[in-house]
């Protein structure tokens, strides 16, 4: 089929277009622009074409239910007695990351376009983009544990350097902790994938281990008796191997989301980080967290979902109320995003522990449509930036008299984020709540009290958005220095602002688009996960008995 | 006849007296000095002990020795002159031009 | 498929929206014009669906598809919504027309009928949803709307203040909404009201907290949207918008919403639940109407009138007579628009006459002599005046005697709710006496000739027609015989509630002592002794509207601000601070473990060649070139091997 190669192209585009950047000289600085603009131009096409080529009738999930998947042996290494080692190069998508994967090529054009006033060392920030979006579109469709890991320690330098040379003042101190921070979680994830090879082989009786995250989520290609299976018999500090193993990976994927309360690298990178970095930050970076959630943790340990999913439940709550709290007291406009960010983070780890089809689908649309809202915040915040050099909310008032184009722009993402019916960011909110309650009121893992404390924080949510906005843009025109030219929103704003709100419009009126898209899988996955879980912790308990 | 051990304490106490003068002494003339009266001491011993031997080779040997103690401080103030041409010392400790 | 009837529905809720986008992007000069046109064109349609349409009639379509649960859309159109297109679609087009001359001069035209728009279109949706769902979602997009016209002078500091202030309690409202839908959808999996009637949760198994939580967080969305104790602090403070907004939505039609959502999910709520709504409800009437009497701001008098009113429908529904709370909502949107026009009117006039800076021309203290500047007004006034107050012959009268009656045989609730729904009359009729006698009569004012335009008379005389109790029945007298209750098929409901002659007696009495005494007081300047009295112990009180605000802004505003600065305050100090200090700490290791490897291993290293260079430093002397240090080890050696030779 035409359509057999398309993922590989996919991660490839970009790196190809990175190379021939390495080709053209410095100071042709157009054409670096003009390369990432096509590379990612095509990426986005190509992603719309399996969109609409995928078939989203396909029931279940693992690997029947994979498409445009592409399987080929990479790396084999033997390992003395202990066997040997088989990585692949295993890619393919499911309804849920191609969801994400789709986003992915959206955001990145987006940042193409809101990079076009970069104007220190071009050449540099564009080849790391596009190191950048390659290994984010690689985390998304890579099936291989090993090659899933690849890609995510891959994405840490682009954006360490996006951040600490294209940065703000801080920007040493924001790249450094974000560095750190992400690479004390990557530590965590590869602890997991250590111990998962030790145990997992691709066939029983055979003595080749394997990275295949499709293999992994059956007990039965576990060794038996080894350190992650089901019926290995030992405890570590009181708790069993595997939910060490669990929440080792939720909370390595927790310091990506970012939760509560490992967030605070965030706020700083996100303030550092030039507009177009923290769109992609933001919109695109934190859903990995999400994604490993699904992907790997979930998938691999479903007996830790069941056993965890309380806690998870819990921080995402905490999380919203938190952060909103936060959000509210900050007085950089950039920071408020960022918490706001958090906040909202928090209902994709509330829907993804409440496992039932609704939390989950919720969490899924969440990612979405927090993917293109907080880029659309974000850019907002970077409007006014590239004006005056100041992002501090007191020292504006009153701009709907000078910019009433922005104004509007900002009112109407404002209200997306904050949840309005007929944006995305409502349709998100309401399946991952009554998901959660569902569950809560029908015997499942999360309490009453967690959705109505998330109900809660869409109050606090509308506040500290509404404020923001009374503050900056209604009231007497007033702004610290009188010198500050406010003019209103420019063409190339316009194109990279107008398609995004018209796409959270799009999918907060017509939430079939993606739902559709994602449905059987995300059936699938809750299914999964409630049934195979169940039934280890059951051999698990036997054992502990 | 005077009994051999005398000749022997003799010798010996000359010995002593050249062996300190040479290790303490810092003028190089006196230590030239020092060694004549060790070789003298071995002279001594020589002819001592050639009293028994009917060959006197002992007594050959030591006007041998005092032929090679000629040249040998001959040859030793020709060194110590042209040292003191040349460093105007005469103290031996000052001569440490090989020392590293 | 979408069958013939339900096009209509459909064409009443796509006009305004319609109506929005032209008045914004195409007819920017005309706005107010195109609007006007999509509202007449609203009005004729929903006028010809009560004709047209069957009733009980809708469609539902998927939306949302999730697991196997559908999430559907769709429109209902039943009595209770037909009525009420109507009446919203008909003070829309009357202040669509007074908008045409009192924002003549506002550059903000096209925003402004905009807005209107989408606010009619929402609050339509609200009508004509069939489903919990998008009822919610209308009921968000109105809340949205009434935000945006609250703050329409935006460059003003009070307009953008309340306009948030109005928006975040009804977003707590709204919290109640979700949590409602919630539950019902975790036990019933459907959102469809009618569904939901069908399946009848109050007598089904969903266990009796959550029923109970349900209902009250149904009625929470209410207390929001229609401003009930104890979210009832917004309304008056979105007077800020323009009147003639303040008419539509913060009278007539949005703030009813509530009352309607109570009137449509009425079978959902249980027996408890009742109760605490026939509370609230008569709370908030007392409170409104007490808080009414120490405004001197005209828009403030008629706004707690409108929360005071409210109540009274509320009270109905606690009465478990939802026909009587939605006849109530109908009178009032009439009588009330009318009031509001009425001092739009007046505003208007002193807007255009006095150009003072500091004349503040909703003051009602700077008014007076009105009745002979501005006649239409003052007739228009009087009539709604009168229908508000409870007359017989006016609708009001009609409305509130069935609200009355209901109270009167509602055994649940307790005595003092009865108690409170009929003390708000007598203050009902005194504080609309007092503003009445304060603006129309005395002094004459400085104003010089002035003709109020027809776009302002004939809206004006439409509603004070509309006010008149004629309308409703042929016996003025008697409420249970109005053709609305006969629409809505209640008159059976209604008439089973006990019917004494004491009611009305009781109710006019004291509209007529109300209206009295402030006659007395403001006309003839009597009783000034016992108003002195009574003043000095209440006025605070009224005037602050029992000092809500200022505790809401204590507690809630500075409360939830001092909690996000302490929130911020952990976050940084805390713990941002402990992960610089556990990054910190890494450096204090690698400074330690440096400080080992110089001190400690390469100390070693050093030690060992420091040794052996002190052992080179003590034995060099030995070869020192010491020729008699040479000679004295030779010795030594000499005599050593001599020693051991023995």
């Amino acid at each position: 089929m035409a359509t057999d190669h398309l993922l590989t192209w996919l991660i490839f585009i970009p790196l190809i277009a990175a190379l021939v950047m390495v080709l053209v000289p410095q100071n042709k600085a157009h054409v670096h622009k003009w390369i990432a603009l096509v590379a990612m131009g095509l990426a986005t096409t190509l992603t719309l074409v399996l969109v609409f080529s995928f078939d989203s009738g396909l029931e279940g999930y693992g690997a029947g239910s994979l498409q445009f998947s592409q399987q080929l042996d990479w790396i084999s290494l033997s390992v003395g007695s202990f066997g040997s080692l088989s990585i692949q190069y295993y890619v393919g998508v499911d309804g849920l990351s191609l969801a994400l994967v789709l986003l992915s090529a959206i955001i990145l054009l987006i940042g193409v376009i809101s990079s076009w006033n970069i104007t220190k060392s071009i050449k540099g920030y564009f080849i790391l983009y596009m190191v950048l979006s390659s290994s984010v579109i690689g985390c998304f469709v890579a099936l291989d544990f090993f090659l899933f890991y690849l890609f995510f320690e891959f994405m840490l330098l682009p954006m360490y350097f996006l951040i600490g040379i294209w940065g703000g003042k801080r920007r040493a101190y924001a790249s450094i902790k974000f560095f750190i921070y992400t690479l004390v979680g990557s530590l965590l994830i590869l602890m997991v994938m250590i111990g998962l090879s030790l145990s997992v082989v691709q066939e029983l009786d055979s003595s080749v281990h394997t990275f295949d995250i499709m293999k992994m989520m059956y007990p039965e290609n576990f060794i038996p008796g080894s350190l992650l299976s089901i019926d290995f018999n030992g405890l570590f500090l009181g708790l069993t191997y595997r939910g060490w193993a669990f929440i080792l990976l939720i909370a390595g994927f927790a310091i990506k989301l970012p939760a509560v309360p490992v967030h605070t690298w965030l706020p700083d990178a996100h303030v550092e980080a030039p507009t177009p970095i923290s769109v992609v930050l933001a919109g695109i970076l934190l859903k990995i967290g999400g994604y490993g959630f699904y992907r790997i943790a979930y998938t691999i340990f479903p007996d830790g979902a069941l056993q965890y999913g309380w806690w998870i439940a819990l921080i995402g709550v905490v999380a919203i109320v938190y952060a909103a709290f936060v959000a509210m007291a900050q007085a950089d406009l950039k920071r408020l995003i960022a918490y706001s960010s958090v906040s909202h983070m928090g209902f994709v780890m509330l829907g993804m522990a409440s496992l039932t089809a609704e939390g989950s689908s919720g969490a899924l649309f969440q990612m979405f449509s927090h993917g293109i809202i907080s880029a659309l915040l974000f850019l907002m915040a970077g409007v006014l930036y590239d004006r005056t050099g100041d992002r501090m909310i007191a020292n504006y008032s009153g701009l709907a008299t000078k910019m009433p184009l922005f104004t509007v722009a900002i009112i109407m993402s404002f209200f997306a984020a904050l949840g309005l019916p007929g944006f995305s960011g409502f349709i998100a909110e309401f399946l991952v709540l009554i998901g959660a309650f569902d569950g809560a009121v029908n015997g499942g893992i999360v309490e009453i009290f967690m959705p109505i404390l998330g109900l809660f924080g869409l109050v606090l949510g509308a506040a500290y958005f509404l404020w923001t906005i009374q503050r900056m843009f209604f009231g007497k025109f007033w702004v610290k220095e009188e010198g500050w030219q406010l003019p209103d929103l420019n063409t190339r704003e316009l194109i990279m602002i107008v398609p995004l709100v018209l796409l959270t419009l799009l999918f907060g009126i017509f939430p079939g688009l993606l739902l559709d898209l994602a449905n059987e899988t995300v059936m699938g996955f809750v299914d999964f996960v409630k049934t195979q879980g169940k039934q280890n912790l059951e051999i698990i308990n036997a054992l502990a008995r | 006849m005077i009994p051999i051990e005398h000749y022997i304490v003799f010798s010996a106490i000359l010995l002593v007296i050249g062996l300190m003068i040479v290790l303490i002494k810092r003028n190089v003339i006196m230590i030239l000095a020092g060694i004549e009266l060790i070789l003298n001491a071995a002279n001594i011993n020589l002819v001592a002990f050639s009293q028994h031997d009917p060959n006197l080779s002992g007594q050959m040997m030591s006007l041998f020795v005092i032929v090679v103690a000629v040249a040998e401080s001959a040859v030793a103030l020709a060194i110590v002159y042209q040292i003191f041409r040349h460093q105007e010392v005469s103290n031996v400790d000052k001569l440490n031009e090989l020392n590293g | 498929m979408l069958k013939y009837t339900d096009i209509l529905p459909l064409m009443i809720l796509l006009f305004p929206l319609l109506s929005a986008i032209s008045s914004y992007f195409i007819f920017k000069k005309r706005a107010g014009i195109a609007a006007v046109f999509f509202s007449a064109l609203v009005l004729v349609y929903s006028i010809s669906a009560v004709f047209f349409i069957p009733f009980n009639t809708g469609f539902e379509l998927d939306w949302i598809t999730v697991g196997n649960h559908h999430f559907e859309i769709g429109l209902y159109y039943d009595a209770l919504a037909g009525l009420m297109l109507v009446v919203v679609s008909i003070v829309a087009l009357l202040v669509s027309i007074f908008s045409l001359e009192y924002m003549k001069h506002d550059p903000g035209q096209p925003r402004y009928f905009a807005l209107l728009g989408l606010f009619a279109f929402s609050m339509y949706g609200i009508v004509l949803s069939s489903n919990l769902l998008l009822t919610f979602i209308f009921w968000e997009l109105v809340g949205f709307s009434s935000y945006l016209l609250i703050g329409f002078w935006f460059e003003k500091e009070a307009p953008s203040i309340s306009s948030l202030k109005a928006f975040l309690m009804n977003k707590i409202g709204d919290i109640g909404f979700l949590l409602g839908i919630f539950i019902l959808f975790a036990f019933f999996k459907t959102l469809n009201i009618q569904d939901l009637i069908t399946l009848d949760p109050v007598h089904s198994s969903i266990p009796g907290t959550l029923l109970i939580m349900m209902g009250l967080g149904l009625f929470l969305a209410a207390v929001g949207k229609s401003a009930q104790f104890p979210l009832q602090a917004w309304l008056p403070s979105a007077m800020t918008g323009p009147t003639p907004v303040s008419a539509l939505i913060h009278a007539a039609t949005m703030v009813a919403a509530g009352v309607y959502l109570m009137v449509r999910v009425f079978p959902l709520l249980a027996q408890e639940v009742l109760v605490v709504i026939g509370i609230v409800g008569g709370l908030t009437a007392f409170m409104g109407a007490f808080a009414a009497f120490a405004q001197n701001d005209i828009k403030k008098v008629l706004a707690y009138s409108t929360v005071s009113q409210l109540g009274y429908m509320i009270m109905a529904i606690g009465a478990g007579l939802p026909e009587a709370a939605f006849f109530h909502l109908i009178t009032h949107a009439f009588f009330k628009a009318g009031l509001f026009l009425s001092a739009g009117s007046i505003i208007h006039y002193y807007h255009d006459t006095r150009h003072e800076a500091d004349f503040d021309p909703q003051d009602i203290r700077n008014m007076g002599g009105l009745s002979r500047v501005l006649p239409s007004t003052f007739i228009a006034f009087t009539l709604c005046m009168l229908s508000l107050a409870g007359l017989p012959l006016f609708s009001g009268f009609l409305s509130k005697e069935l609200i009355l009656n209901g109270l009167m045989s509602a055994d649940h609730l307790p005595g003092y709710v009865v108690f409170f729904g009929f003390v708000s009359v007598f203050m009902t009729a005194a504080y609309m006496a007092r503003l009445y006698f304060k603006v129309f009569f005395n002094q004459v004012s400085a104003g010089g000739k002035y003709s109020e335009a027809s776009m302002v008379k004939w809206p004006l005389f439409c509603l004070s027609l509309l006010s008149i109790a004629f309308i409703f029945t042929v016996n003025p007298l008697n409420p249970s015989g109005t053709w609305i209750l006969n629409m809505l098929g209640a008159v059976q409901n209604v008439t089973e509630a006990q019917h004494s002659l004491m009611v009305p007696i009781l109710s006019i009495g004291l509209a007529l002592s109300g209206l009295m005494i402030s006659y007395l007081y403001v006309q003839k300047e009597l009783l000034k002794g016992p108003m002195r009295l009574v003043k000095s112990m209440v006025h605070g009180v009224s005037n602050n509207n029992f000092y809500l605000d200022q505790m809401y802004h204590f507690m809630i505003v500075e409360g939830s601000i001092r909690v996000a600065r302490l929130a911020s305050w952990w976050d940084q100090k805390v713990i941002d601070r402990g992960v610089n200090y556990i990054g910190g700490s890494q450096v204090v290791l690698a400074y330690l473990v440096s400080w080992i490897d110089l001190r400690v291993v390469d100390g070693l290293i050093h030690l060992m060649t420091r040794l052996v260079s002190f052992m080179g430093h003590r034995t060099r002397q030995v070869q020192g070139g010491n020729v008699q240090a040479y000679l004295a080890w030779a010795v030594a050696g000499v005599l050593l091997i001599f020693y051991f030779l023995n």
